[in-house]
């Protein structure tokens, strides 16, 4: 089963989103809807708020394998690799990185192949304040929910954000 | 502009509800959570969140819950969502956010808590 829909870079679609969302939750039925709807809205809104170009669409495609396969386009630069590194970098491979911290929890960014980032959580005892932080907020509550989760860059094209639920 | 957040409040309590808003995201949260800062004044220190009418909380609105429980807590005060569905209460639990807030089923029951 393949779902793709294209929405405007607008956070306002989140609406619009969410309904189409009612009716692929209903198709695959591998996912509860509140949970598919979670994870899809947080990357979209991930997508609009980091995006330079306003005028491109963001494309949601969904395909329900063993599991559900999500890629969401994102007119944005995405991660900056440390040292200055360009992802498309063979020596940079390897690489992994604390892009994050979240009360207990550190988002571990790895450059796995010459344009795919992988996020992984790593767990960490000792720090009892309740947060949410501001930046990446988004990409936290995809890893809680999401079994894998990557990011790709392609040259001369919108880069995606891949999940594996 | 008609306000999001409404505001009832009570000798040893408040209660906060929402009017027109399903949806605690990143659309809605930024406003609510200037009208929340703006509502609970130095008077109010116990805060019932009364979620019933709310149907999806992503992480920006969970992000504003919290920043309200910091402020509560930075008063000694207590707070407490009311009427929280199976399912948001599902993406509190994806969120690792059961055990960070008090949850009660409806006011009558809060209202035992916040006495407890």
């Amino acid at each position: 089963m393949l779902f793709i829909r294209s929405f405007p870079n607008n956070l306002v679609q989140t609406e619009a989103l969410a309904e189409w969302l009612q009716e692929v939750a209903v198709a695959v039925e591998t996912i509860p809807y509140h949970k598919l709807r979670f994870v899809i809205h947080e990357a979209f809104v991930n997508a609009c708020k980091y995006g330079h170009d306003h005028n491109a669409n963001i494309v949601v495609v969904i395909r329900k394998h063993e599991d559900l396969e999500i890629t969401i386009t994102d007119p944005g630069n995405g991660f900056e690799i440390p040292n200055a590194l360009s992802p498309f970098d063979a020596g940079a491979i390897g690489l992994s990185w604390n892009l994050a911290r979240d009360r207990d929890t550190n988002v571990i960014a790895e450059l796995r192949a010459p344009n795919t980032l992988s996020f992984s959580l790593r767990q960490e005892k000792g720090h009892q304040e309740v947060e949410l932080m501001e930046n990446h907020r988004g990409l936290i509550s995809i890893l809680k929910a999401a079994k894998n989760l990557s990011y790709h860059f392609v040259p001369n094209s919108f880069n995606y954000l891949h999940i594996t639920c | 502009m008609t306000q999001f957040v409404r505001l009832d409040t009570f000798p040893e309590y408040a209660i906060i509800s929402f009017q027109g808003v399903s949806n605690l995201d990143a659309n809605s949260a930024l406003r609510v959570k200037a009208e929340m800062k703006g509502l609970i004044d130095e008077q109010v220190s116990n805060v019932l969140i009364d979620l019933s009418n709310v149907s999806f909380i992503d992480s920006t609105g969970f992000g504003t819950l919290i920043s309200v429980l910091k402020t509560i807590k930075n008063k000694n005060g207590k707070l407490i969502l009311v009427g929280v569905s199976p399912e948001v209460q599902e993406l509190m639990d994806l969120m690792q956010l059961l055990n960070v807030f008090e949850l009660a089923p409806d006011t009558k029951s809060a209202l035992v808590q916040l006495n407890a």
